[in-house]
């Protein structure tokens, strides 16, 4: 903290409201979207007439939907699955080799974070037609654990930034094996970032469109399928879908909330 | 007497619920070495804060150079502070660190380089000019951040705990040459430590506080012989002998007051005067001022040991309390052995009573 | 380390890999043959609107990339010097970074229906008087390709600068300010520079998905809105023809990665203006 003086009052001020506009001009969007799932009018748009949750009834009893819903959930658990094994072991062995090759190689392995999802799916589709594999929700999953593994290292990196190794030589000492201290003395420390990272990867790919637009033939997620719908004008069965969405999202953000706090704590300044 | 450089009037702050000044009052004159001096949590830093204008105090007036600064920017007060940790920016090298404060004060590129330079030179630093920060040692950075604060020549300096970074042998190494500097330069400096040896070394005056209060401002020597507080006795001085004593006859023509104590009667200093006779007090009674007497049996050795340059040796004071008794040198009192004990007129203190918290 | 690296020099390198390769290949009716050809290329720097296409669509990333420094930068200063609980700013953090996590899709679509002829705002601001015609700007237009671009990319922006701006100690302020600066003078001087490498990252962070986004534009855009995603998405499923489509990819890129670089330099150039007061009257 900065103390404050009779002057910069106003300043924070300013910035206080800067802040509040932030965080309404993130949320605003998409509670007025929420909020219209829930109207009783056959359109995205004024006025309110009522409340009715007669689109989501409409919503769970269409086929299509449940099906496209089935794929994106099949796909983004198995995505967040190998996402979560590949970047946990990687952001492991990056915390503990630090040497410059190694630095070197993390930095690369986080590449993916840079690169435009477009390229990514466009190559991903010439190499999977050019070695013979079908495109299915297979070559999807590959490219989108692709994609979205540097978001699961990234939180176990940053959580691990301040473990204590001395907690697993200690387990090793105590007669461990390798499996056991990690379980023992790393896993208990890591676990929220890993939980965090799983359900990261598995948003990713649950709201993923052009990975699975490219990559993907002959069936539905359901992005691809709002995306599709839409093009016909937003129903409010629609909204109620992309709510689902939302409310999926915010169960995430609610979840990968706790490592936040322990990596804003980690750099914050002692009490003025 | 010229008006004092700065004047601390009644200043109180409070964080919640927890007083850090509590209607804290001194002067400093110009050119003084005034350390200000407390365990942690004293609330010494935060007095700091309050003259560099970094808080603002809740209450209270504070005047350099006669003009008031409360409620004024850390920028528009004359003073400059060298930081706990140095607070050095990383991002420059040491020379523009140097010229900071020189920018901001518009100068031009020759004479704040030339100032600077000059600042550099003071802490034997110039070679080190286009360092960059993150290649210095601490007792480097501490020089550095000397330099940077003296470089705008502040009417007052603030040292916050400048050498609690360092460890012990180059403390005492920079601890010197900071006094040497300062006191050669006469800058005004207010130096807040924990420390009591920094303290007695180099200020000229040591306010001692404690919990926010201000519990004594004296030189030095003044807070050894007469401390006003037994927090200031036992802070200062370590182990001593406090003893209950009854005021037998109010001072004498040297200032004296006598008392009878398990010592015996003393004669002793008083800060204060008008105790009547029959007033109980408290008496400060330094180990080493107190001899022994090998031709008496009053007392009672309960153990005597021999701890490097001292013999510490500690006696029963027959009612029960244990006395403290340093001599320099070997000795070979058993336990058991019956001494007598004297103290010299003059070489132990009434500490007042502390009634006025 | 080792599975992740492998899996990327199979799944990350061989894709970006045949972009390349493939960008030199040509068509023979409806099947890819191998070659070389630099057919393509000239097409992409001949054929029509391609490359002013692939400079607006880096101008409008670069726009969209300011504006989320502009907006995050306040805020996450705020954030990190001004409140207390960090238990707070985590969860304001993640508030903000909702619209990331509900993917583009969901965006998109809420943005249409806020924004259309009888969207939310025309509605409302009908409604109070305050127009009498709905506004015709604020859908199928750039202004909500960039609006909708920054809704998806600041979050980036913001995490990059409140993380970067953690790493500055806060008594280098007070230092600043004890040393005589007023508090845009410290800010200038001494938190700005340190907080350049944040600004750097976020910037990158946000530009990858504000030059490639394809929803936004297709769908907010409007007729003049589409970008280079759009056009390259057109080559491999509209036009099927790959190996056209890959060296646009190719050009798109590298003029990506072009403007990156320079937005980099400026953000640079201007901090140092900034902390040196030159250029500044």
């Amino acid at each position: 903290m900065i103390p404050r003086q009779r002057g910069e009052l106003v300043g924070d001020r300013l910035l206080a409201a800067m802040l509040a506009l932030a965080v309404f001009f993130s949320l605003a969007p998409l509670v007025i979207l929420a909020l219209f799932s829930f109207n009783d009018f056959p359109y995205y748009s004024l006025p309110l007439k009522g409340i009715t949750t007669s689109w989501y009834g409409d919503l769970f009893s269409d086929r299509q939907i449940a099906r496209g819903l089935g794929n994106s959930l099949q796909i983004g658990i198995m995505v967040a699955i190998v996402a979560t094994l590949l970047g946990t072991s990687f952001a492991i062995g990056g915390a503990r080799l630090q040497n410059r090759s190694t630095r070197a190689l993390f930095a690369v392995g986080l590449l993916p974070l840079v690169t435009p999802a477009l390229v990514l799916a466009i190559g991903s589709q010439i190499l999977f037609v050019q070695i013979g594999l079908p495109l299915s929700k297979a070559t999807v999953i590959l490219a989108q654990a692709t994609a979205f593994t540097p978001f699961v290292v990234l939180l176990v990196a940053a959580r691990l930034a301040n473990f204590q190794w001395s907690l697993v030589h200690a387990a090793r000492d105590l007669g461990a094996g390798p499996w056991a201290a990690f379980r023992t003395a790393m896993l208990p420390a890591i676990r929220p970032a890993i939980i965090s990272g799983f359900l990261v990867a598995f948003l990713m790919s649950f709201s993923d469109f052009i990975i699975g637009f490219f990559t993907g033939r002959g069936f539905f997620t359901l992005p691809a399928l709002i995306y599709s719908m839409q093009r016909v004008g937003i129903s409010p069965m629609l909204l109620a879908c992309a709510t689902v969405i939302v409310v999926a999202a915010l169960i995430g953000a609610v979840t990968a909330r706790g490592v936040l706090v322990s990596i804003t704590q980690r750099r914050r300044n002692p009490g003025a | 007497m010229p008006d004092p450089e700065l004047c601390v009037r009644d200043v109180s702050i409070s964080f919640g619920r927890k007083l850090a000044a509590d209607r804290v009052s001194f002067d400093v004159r110009k050119g003084e070495f005034i350390a200000v001096l407390g365990p942690s949590g004293s609330g010494k830093s935060t007095l700091l804060r309050m003259l560099g204008g970094q808080i603002e105090p809740d209450s209270g007036e504070i005047k350099l150079g006669g003009q008031s600064i409360v409620g004024l920017s850390p920028n528009q007060i004359d003073c400059a502070t060298v930081f706990q940790d140095y607070a050095l920016f990383p991002h420059m090298s040491v020379i523009q660190n140097v010229e900071f404060g020189l920018v901001m004060r518009k100068w031009g590129r020759e004479e704040r380089r030339a100032r600077a330079m000059e600042a550099l030179a003071m802490v034997d630093m110039e070679q080190m000019a286009d360092r960059g920060i993150e290649m210095l040692s601490g007792g480097e950075k501490q020089r550095v951040a000397t330099a940077r604060a003296l470089a705008v020549r502040p009417r007052v300096l603030l040292m916050d705990e400048p050498l609690s970074a360092l460890d012990r042998l180059i403390r005492l190494r920079v601890q010197r040459e900071i006094s040497t500097l300062l006191h050669g330069l006469e800058v005004t400096t207010i130096y807040v430590t924990h420390d009591q040896r920094e303290a007695l070394t180099m200020a000229d005056r040591v306010v001692v506080m404690q919990q926010g209060r201000l519990e004594q401002v004296a030189p030095p020597l003044e807070l050894i012989r007469a401390p006003r507080s037994r927090f200031v006795a036992e802070f200062l001085g370590g182990a001593g002998n406090y003893v209950e004593a009854e005021v037998v006859a109010p001072s004498d023509r040297d200032g004296l007051v006598e008392v009878d104590s398990p010592l015996g009667r003393l004669a002793v200093r008083s800060p204060e005067s008008g105790y009547p006779a029959g007033t109980g007090v408290t008496v400060h009674v330094r180990p080493e001022d107190i001899v022994l007497d090998e031709t008496a049996t009053d007392f009672e050795v309960r153990s005597a040991a021999f701890t490097g340059e001292v013999a510490e040796i500690l006696v029963d004071d027959g009612r029960g309390r244990t006395l403290t008794v340093k001599r320099l040198g070997i000795c070979d009192l058993d336990q058991g052995r019956r001494i007598g004990l004297t103290v010299a007129p003059g070489a132990a203190v009434i500490i007042p009573n502390e009634e006025s918290e | 380390m080792a599975p992740w690296s492998l899996w990327q020099l199979i799944f990350f390198a061989l894709p970006l890999g045949f972009i390349f390769v493939v960008s030199f290949w040509h068509m023979d009716g409806s099947t890819l043959q191998p070659g070389f050809t630099l057919d393509n290329y000239r097409g992409v720097f001949t054929g029509g609107d391609q490359l002013s296409l692939v400079l607006r669509t880096c101008l409008t990333a670069v726009l969209v990339v300011a504006i989320a420094a502009v907006v995050c930068y306040p805020v996450a200063y705020y954030l990190v010097f001004r409140m207390r609980s960090s238990g707070m700013v985590a969860t304001l953090l993640t508030l903000i970074a909702l619209p990331f996590l509900v993917g583009p899709v969901v965006r998109t679509v809420a943005w249409k229906g806020i924004l259309g002829l009888d969207g939310i705002v025309n509605g409302l601001l009908g409604t109070v008087g305050l127009i009498g015609e709905p506004l015709e700007w604020l859908l199928f237009s750039r202004f909500a390709v960039v609006l909708a671009l920054v809704y998806n990319t600041y979050p980036f922006m913001l995490f990059a600068l409140v993380l970067s701006l953690q790493t500055v100690d806060a008594r280098l302020i007070a230092a600043a300010r004890d040393l005589g600066s007023g508090a845009m003078a410290a800010f200038r001087r001494v938190v700005l520079p340190l907080s350049v490498p944040g600004l750097l990252v976020g910037s990158l962070l946000s530009f990858v998905p504000a030059v490639s986004a394809s929803l936004e534009p297709e769908l907010l855009g409007g007729p003049g809105g589409r970008s280079s995603a759009n056009a390259i998405t057109d080559k491999f499923l509209v036009a099927v023809d790959w190996p056209a489509g890959a060296a646009l990819t190719v050009c798109f890129t590298a003029a990506a990665v072009i403007a990156c670089l320079l937005f980099g330099a400026l953000v640079i150039t201007l901090s140092r203006v900034a902390a040196t007061g030159r250029g500044r009257s």
